[in-house]
């Protein structure tokens, strides 16, 4: 695909990373899932990689840096919450704690 | 929460209208049959977006209603008199100002900012405070949506099974857990059965007494509804954490559960594909145009492609026809892998079955055609609305947590799903990787988990 | 790879400086050791460059504090970082918007007043806020939660990640060698002195070896037969929705122990701690402090209550009971040097990298530095520091 379609090509729609930023932050170096997604910001949105992990792995698939069955997926580390909630549903109730 | 149709069409305002919903449907489903396709523009290019998921993995479609911002218009059921606006865009969302900044995207890639004003930080200063101003895009919960927010009481559980995910095979393995003497906690975001409740077929031999995975669906939800071992939660399983099995949040009540055994039912997540225009309005998710069309009975478009890479992209092109809606062709890599009686039963709709890719979909403010290639070279095909359908991936994230917590630290599992599933931990269904796994394997599952978690088997007349 | 600047293959046999840890300490006195013209310098770390705490902190810069020893250095570094993106060529995205110290009480209140005068008498700039100009200043927050506080106008926060990055390219340009997913898994001695590391890849020959392992300095102490009085800690923090401008500065709140600041894309940061020390080693998030989090900072920002939360994760740190960075050598112990113990190490790297360097290049103690050396914690010369958001384990005023 050329450069021009890499970059109508959104990987990341919560932070508009295209695939064209993909490959080129991966080509300068960013080749970590932890370095690529801070510097593309890849998994840093509302979806915390729920629908952008695919285009990752694709990705590495294309340049052969898939990891292998023994290898740790290509993730960030999976962390709370599971979907985002509001920070007030997590506060304690006023003048109420369990 | 379960699907109940009785009541009559409810009014919401949206950006000063009134748009009407009916019973059932979410904000993004009334919104999308009142022809309005953007619902938010993207963060930094401001590219518009709309309805692709379905189901609040995607962050499309988050609007402000009732002064709170970030609420997904696809999960967001009507209730009547919401105030609702979409967020980022000046003048409005339709038309927006800074969709400019699509136009600057060559100088504004990724990591850009690491490059700028390096040498000048005064001016890099500047440019923060503007960034600032423009991604923050006016949107603040105020200060009524804020309070509304706060939890209200923090209560606690103490179960022998928490069951997190209430479609098809979290309904069968609450079912199976509660049968085995257990008592149950049910977690579900939205309408219990899930995707479930769009499918109007099933996997071969999934279930042997319903119809459909729609008719399971609502089945199982009636019997765990009136379950006296099973409490359903509707809200959100916040994440599992060292000594504390569950944090859930449902309607503004904090819930603190303990449970030796824990069923994984979380589901699976549609798979987006890569082309250029892949993000616009129209380019729709398999499980969101089910969602569409059985769920909130709104036709997803008027002329479709449907980009596939299995059989059900097939079933969804004809359940498409079946709804009014044209089909210029099904789109796919390997038509030749598919079930032949369903590509036949498209040729004898006249639909064209093309062996391709989707190069580019184009349209300012939505698809308007899709450009495909193939073997006989590239065609451009009218289409305001893209299926993508793809097989599925587990929505892993809970089972890695528990991992987690029974490793001690954060180092991830490797292999497959199901590959760390222990008694105490039951995956099942699509979150294992087994989309069409037997009800009667989903309720084994859950008699595992209840035995698991040391509950005594019931007499035979419970 | 990982990153860029990091060498691919494996580290050389010898080096005139191994550092163990590509966080913020490592690879910014390797930069410094550079700069002097050291040669042969190689930082190693098991994992990918700032993925420990320097990649997971709160990315807060002040030098407002109340003790000597602490304005000393981090005034030092404040003043690096005014110039830090322009000497290392990459934006930091430092953002000197300012840094709030907040009071709620009487007490906290008097302690501002106080360190304020001081401040003064240093030439460190600050301003004394009543209730009404910190209100002004931070409209949103909760006027109950307000008794007044002191300002730095120069302070603020900036990047973590462009700041690794940016410390690892300017040293790899300078012939620094940065290798990743190497294990450091002992020290070899000879005779009282560190003479080279064991690693995944083989051992390693080294002049001086430099301790800026971070969560894992402590075992690296031990391999080096040093033991400390000092605790490895978890820290947690977390990440909203984007959301409009409403706070410009970076913030430490004392009465809640916390600190936060809003990113340039509207992303709320923060970060609390609870009145004890948490000594796990563990990365694992954890449901008290999400609860204590959340709790403190809807509190104080009462609008955060509609924010959607995004992410909550954790790090780990070493640290001594004063809180105090544990920089430079034992005695007893040649060829090796520690820079750890760092709790506001992000703030602080720039300054003491610099001092650091100077010192093992021209052989000359840095008096900065030296309240900070590993002596004064045998010795039990600890800092009094008062105007710290993190637990020592005692009770907090």
């Amino acid at each position: 695909m050329s450069a021009r379609a890499d970059r109508r090509t959104i990987v990341c729609p919560c932070h508009d990373v295209t695939l064209h930023d993909l490959k080129v932050c991966w080509d300068r170096g960013y080749t970590h899932p932890e370095t690529l997604k801070r510097a593309t910001a890849l998994f840093m949105g509302p979806c915390q990689g729920k629908l952008c992990a695919p285009a990752l792995d694709e990705f590495l698939e294309s340049v052969g840096a898939a990891p292998g069955p023994d290898d740790s997926p290509a993730r960030p580390t999976v962390r709370p919450p599971l979907y985002s909630v509001r920070l007030g549903e997590l506060a304690d109730p006023d003048g109420e704690t369990a | 929460m379960t699907a109940d149709r009785t009541s009559e069409p409810v009014r919401f305002t949206f950006e000063g209208r009134s748009v009407e919903a009916l019973p059932g449907q979410t904000l993004g489903g009334a919104l999308h049959a009142d022809g309005v396709r953007i619902l938010t523009r993207s963060f930094k290019y401001r590219r518009p977006r709309g309805y692709t998921c379905g189901y609040g993995a995607c962050g499309n479609c988050p609007l402000t209603v009732d002064g709170l911002p970030g609420v997904n218009a696809c999960e967001r059921t009507v209730e009547g008199g919401e105030v609702v606006r979409r967020e980022r865009g000046w003048p409005s969302a339709g038309v927006d100002v800074f969709r400019l900044a699509d136009a600057a995207a060559p100088l504004l890639t990724a990591g850009f900012q690491f490059r700028l004003f390096t040498k000048t930080p005064w001016l890099a200063h500047r440019a923060e405070k503007v960034m600032a101003w423009v991604a923050g895009a006016g949107r603040r919960p105020s200060a009524e949506a804020a309070a509304a927010t706060r939890a209200t009481s923090h209560e606690t559980r103490t179960v022998d099974v928490t069951v997190v995910g209430g479609g098809l095979s979290g309904l069968a393995a609450a079912l199976g857990a509660a049968a085995e003497g257990a008592s149950v906690l049910l977690v579900h975001r939205g309408v219990l059965g899930g995707r479930s409740l769009g499918r109007s077929g099933s996997a071969a031999g999934r279930h042997r007494t319903y119809g459909s995975d729609r008719e399971a669906a609502l089945a199982l939800a009636a019997d765990v509804a009136a379950h006296p071992s099973i409490e359903v939660l509707d809200g959100t399983a916040v994440a599992t954490f060292d000594g504390v099995d569950l944090i859930v949040v449902s309607r503004r009540r904090r819930i603190q559960v303990s449970a030796p055994a824990m069923v994984v039912a979380t589901g699976s997540y549609d798979v987006p594909l890569s082309f250029a225009g892949n993000d616009k309005p129209g380019v729709m998710l398999a499980s969101a145009v089910r969602k569409l069309m059985h769920v909130e009975r709104v036709r997803p478009g008027r002329r479709a492609v449907v980009v596939t890479e299995n059989a059900t992209g097939y079933e969804i092109a004809d359940e498409l026809l079946a709804a009014g809606v044209t089909v210029s062709a099904v789109v796919d890599p390997d038509p030749s892998a598919r079930p032949a009686d369903l590509v036949a039963a498209l040729d004898a709709a006249k639909v064209p079955v093309l062996a391709g890719r989707p190069v580019r979909v184009r349209g300012l403010r939505g698809a308007r055609s899709v450009v495909v290639a193939g073997g006989s070279g590239t065609r451009r095909l009218r289409a305001d609305l893209v299926v993508v359908s793809r097989p599925e991936r587990p929505a892993e994230e809970l089972r890695w947590q528990r991992h987690y917590v029974e490793a001690g630290d954060t180092h991830a599992p490797k292999g497959a799903p199901t590959a760390h599933a222990t008694d105490r931990t039951v995956v099942v269904g699509s979150a294992a990787g087994l989309p069409a796994q037997t009800l009667d394997d989903a309720r084994d599952a859950g008699r595992r988990a209840a035995r698991a978690a040391g509950a005594a088997p019931r007499r035979v007349d419970a | 790879m990982s990153a860029p600047g990091v060498r691919a293959g494996d580290p050389g046999a010898s080096y005139d400086v191994v550092v163990i840890g590509a966080g913020v300490q490592g690879l910014s006195t390797a930069y410094e050791l550079a700069k002097r013209g050291v040669k042969r310098i190689a930082v190693l770390d098991r994992s990918w460059p700032g993925g420990g705490a320097s990649g997971r902190n709160g990315e807060l810069i002040r030098s407002i504090f109340s003790s000597p020893e602490w304005v000393g250095l981090f005034d030092l570094s404040l003043r690096r970082w005014h110039d830090l993106s322009a000497e290392l060529e990459m934006n930091v995205l430092f953002s000197p918007s300012g840094y709030l110290v907040l009071a709620s009480t009487d007490d906290q209140w008097a302690n501002c007043e106080r360190d304020h005068a001081y401040h003064l008498s240093e030439g460190v700039d600050s301003e004394l806020l009543s209730q009404a100009d910190v209100l002004k200043l931070v409209p949103a927050l909760n006027r109950d939660v307000v008794r007044g506080g002191v300002l730095q106008p120069s302070g603020g926060f900036a990047h973590h990640d462009a700041v690794n990055w940016a410390y690892l390219k300017a040293g790899a340009r300078r012939g620094v060698e940065v290798y990743c997913d190497v294990t450091v898994t002992g020290l070899t001695t000879s005779a009282g002195r560190v003479t080279g590391v064991r690693t995944s890849r083989g051992p390693i020959a080294a002049g001086l070896v430099l301790n800026a392992a971070g969560g894992h300095a402590l075992d690296v102490n031990a391999w080096a037969g040093i033991t400390l009085p000092m605790v490895t800690s978890r820290l947690e923090m977390l990440v909203t929705e984007p959301l409009a401008p409403f706070l410009r500065q970076g913030l430490a709140a004392l009465a809640l122990l916390g600190y936060c600041h809003q990113t340039a894309r509207g992303e709320f940061v923060g970060g609390t701690e609870m009145h004890h020390v948490d000594e796990s080693r563990s990365q694992n998030s954890t449901w008290d402090l999400l609860a204590d989090m959340a709790t403190k900072w809807v509190t104080l920002f009462p609008q955060l209550s509609g924010a959607r939360l995004l992410r909550h994760w954790a790090g780990t740190v070493t640290q001594a009971a004063d809180l105090a960075p544990v920089i430079g050598s034992v005695p007893d112990v040649d060829g090796y040097l520690m820079s750890c113990g760092w709790v506001y190490g992000f703030m602080g790297a720039p300054g003491a990298s610099t001092l650091l360097a100077e010192e093992i290049v021209t052989g000359v103690p840095s008096p900065i530095l030296e309240p900070f050396s590993p002596r004064r914690l045998v010795e039990g010369r600890l800092i009094a520091e008062s105007s710290l958001v993190v637990p020592t384990g005692e009770e907090h005023p």
